[in-house]
């Protein structure tokens, strides 16, 4: 079942396409990466998923259904750069939002108290937002993003600015949240946070989808077949034609064959040689590396 | 309708609890009473202090018809010149006036003076009128012609409103009924001027403090922007509203109590209103405070005030949607998009400026005009209410007002959806005109 379904999206502006023909289906209960560099077009897709802005043409479905009203109510969005009234109360500033989002004051507090309790900061229920440091008021609008339990959790860029303990603090919320059934999509330029949080992922660049899928299967398909081998000290390679050897120093060698199976053969041969092997492991591409590859192509 | 009046709810709390709302609404009235209290003292003070002046007139020119005027007292004296002079400085006397004998030259008459205090201009030009009128009295004495016939040359004309006069009965009233009227007819434009500004400028700070700092994408992602905006207005106005009542309310007591406590009558009230010098002398005796508050109670409040509150209103709306459309187009340097401001500056202004010339003529083609356009007609329809305009005149400008504010407030809203999520981008007029039709 998918959570989130765009069909052949395409907003344009004045001078540019900012989204370009986008298509992507996003599964219910998995973190979902949203990558490309800045200016790729990621602000404008979430807004048209968040129903800031409307597409000019294409389908974009949530839970099945076309956006509407309601939709809101289901969403959960964090932008990049975001902000609070800085004069109004950490309390009064929760419950507000939470009222946009269609609760009430009764069940705006009762989740207000149980977030500021779970993190740890019920003292700032009566301060005011101007008084709290940037990375605090960061906590506070996590808070207001989840406070209305939505289905599609949309964070950008969540942990800019945050240091590394508040960075862990979020971190852990999210993969709690999505253990308990919500969906997220992380949107970042950084690649290589993307790795380790999220299961599937778009990659899209100039307004277009560049690559979709799942993050395991798009490094399975793009790996050129390298391997790192390690020997110890004092052993030597058995040279071989089917692989390409290339020497990193301090008895490391990075091997690339036309198939694994070249590699292989290549290692059984070295081992059957007597060569005495440390370590032997695949390299696969970052993602960083998928999409510079990809760019490049284009 | 229920987001929007979460919106309108907060935009009306977080200003109203704030300090320098609390302040602002508290504190003007009572600056208001300051003032009178202040003015009332001033007057009281300036009027207190009688004045002698010793007069040396030595060819007898004026008889003896300087004797006292307001403040000032006359003392002729027979001594020469010289030992006038000593008196003068010996005794408390304030002021030494030498009338020469050879002093009058036909119409023209050249005396001299001297003053312990120095005086001012008016004090002058007091001595110079009382010294004219002891000459021309002196001079009928003496050309031995009956007073009464002197007196049967002057004819004071006095010319009323015929339909006035009809209605109240009562003469002398109308002019004083068109005095207060054009002074409703002011303060009521001016506070209308006031309103656009100080309320439109609260609008448009806001909406650019949501720019700014980001809020704004996370309020839009639950609410349309239209709806952001619209309660934006909706909850600055209501602030405007209430202070308005506040001061309605408060300003009236405040000026009663202090009126109570100071013990001021009518009459300093009149002193204080005869800086006013294009007002006649005759008239100032009209222009007690007890006739004043008469005539305003006689205007015709049940059409002013609603009438007044609508224009409030139409005017607060009109303007603060475009407020609210610039705020949304600038950027967070508020000097490089000044120029967006003009839109608004340019017809508040010549409305402002259109305000006397119609009170000067409160029906004619001018005040028609500008009471009917709906840019103007928020500050000018209540400066023409005082004097009874056609009803069809005000129903058709309010009509023409709504309509606009109807108008107004969707092409705003357009311009507002654009520039509120633009950023970096410096925005001209041009660029502006053309979010319209995104």
């Amino acid at each position: 079942m998918n959570v989130l379904s765009l069909s052949n999206v395409v907003k344009d502006y004045k001078n540019h396409r900012a989204v370009d023909n986008v298509s992507f289906d996003m599964k219910k209960g998995k973190i979902f990466g949203l990558l490309g560099p800045n200016g790729a077009g990621k602000t404008s897709l979430i807004r048209i998923i968040t129903s800031i802005t409307a597409a000019d043409s294409g389908s974009v479905l949530l839970d099945g259904n076309p956006i509407n009203k309601r939709t809101p109510e289901h969403i959960g969005y964090m932008p990049e750069e975001r902000g609070l009234y800085k004069k109004m109360k950490v309390g009064e500033h929760l419950i507000y939002l939470a009222e946009l989002k269609g609760m009430t004051v009764k069940e705006a507090k009762n989740k207000i108290n149980y977030w500021l309790d779970r993190l740890d900061i019920e003292a700032w229920y009566n301060k005011k937002v101007q008084e709290l440091s940037k990375g605090m008021q960061q906590k506070i609008q996590f808070i207001a993003t989840v406070l209305h339990e939505p289905s599609l959790i949309i964070l950008d860029e969540p942990f800019s600015g945050l240091d590394p303990v508040n960075t862990n603090i979020i971190k852990e919320e999210i993969a709690r949240l999505n253990a308990e059934g919500a969906s997220i999509i992380f949107s970042t330029h950084r690649m290589e946070s993307v790795e380790e949080i999220c299961e599937d992922l778009v990659l899209i660049n100039k307004g277009k989808v560049q690559l979709t899928g799942n993050v395991d299967d798009i490094k399975e398909n793009f790996k050129e077949n390298k391997y790192h081998l390690e020997l110890h000290n004092g052993s030597s390679l058995i040279e071989n034609q089917a692989v390409s050897i290339q020497n990193m120093g301090n008895s490391s060698f990075e091997l690339m064959g036309e198939t694994d199976d070249h590699v292989f053969d290549f290692l059984k041969t070295q081992i059957n040689g007597g060569v005495r092997i440390k370590a032997f492991q695949e390299i696969l591409p970052s993602i960083n590396d998928i999409f510079i590859k990809l760019v490049q192509n284009n | 309708m229920n987001k929007l009046w979460t919106i309108t709810a907060r935009e009306y709390m977080v200003r109203v609890k704030s300090k320098s709302f609390i302040l602002a609404t508290l504190l003007t009235p009572l600056a208001f009473g300051a003032f009178f209290v202040f003015s009332a003292l001033i007057g009281y003070y300036s009027g207190d202090k009688e004045k002698t002046a010793l007069v040396l007139d030595e060819g007898k020119l004026t008889g003896s018809y300087l004797s006292e005027d307001g403040n000032l007292s006359y003392v002729y004296t027979d001594l020469d010149a010289k030992k006038a002079r000593e008196e003068y400085e010996l005794n408390e006397y304030d002021v030494f006036i030498q009338i020469p004998s050879n002093a009058a030259n036909g119409n023209k008459a050249q005396a001299t003076y001297l003053s312990k205090e120095k005086m001012g201009i008016n004090g002058i030009d007091d001595i110079e009128e009382d010294i004219e009128e002891a000459f021309r009295l002196q001079r009928i004495e003496t050309s031995q012609v009956d007073q009464d016939i002197i007196s049967s040359f002057d004819v004071k004309v006095n010319i009323e409103n015929a339909d006035f006069l009809a209605s109240k009965g009562k003469s002398n009233e109308s002019k004083l009924n068109t005095l207060v009227g054009s002074g409703i007819g002011f303060i009521m434009g001016f506070l209308m001027y006031m309103v656009i500004f100080i309320y439109g400028g609260m609008v448009m700070r806001s909406v650019m403090e949501e720019k700014i700092n980001r809020i704004v994408e996370v309020i839009i992602s639950s609410v349309k922007p239209f709806k952001l905006m619209l309660g934006k207005i909706l909850g600055v106005g209501a602030v405007g509203l209430s202070q308005l009542l506040v001061w309605i309310i408060l300003t009236p007591i405040i000026l009663l109590v202090v009126s109570y406590f100071m013990g001021i009558d009518s009459s300093q009230f009149s002193s204080m209103s005869d800086v006013n010098a294009a007002i006649p002398q005759e008239q100032l005796n009209e222009l007690s405070l007890s006739n004043i508050i008469m005539e305003l109670g006689r205007m015709n409040w049940v059409l002013i005030i609603p009438v007044f509150i609508i224009c409030f209103l139409g005017g607060f709306f009109i303007y603060s949607s475009m407020f609210a459309a610039i705020g949304a187009a600038m950027g967070d340097d508020m000097g490089e998009s000044q120029s967006l401001m003009i839109p608004i500056i340019i017809p508040v202004i010549i409305a402002f400026s259109l305000i006397m010339p119609i009170i000067d003529n409160p029906n004619g083609n001018l005040a028609i005009f500008g009471s009917m356009f709906p840019l103007f007609s928020p500050i000018l329809l209540p400066a023409r209410l005082a004097f009874d305009p056609p009803l069809w005149q005000v129903g058709l400008s309010i009509l023409l007002m709504i309509g606009t504010v109807v108008g107004m407030i969707w092409m705003t809203g357009k311009i507002y959806r654009v520039g509120i999520l633009l950023y970096g981008k410096k925005t001209s007029l041009k660029e502006l005109a053309k979010w319209l039709f995104y």
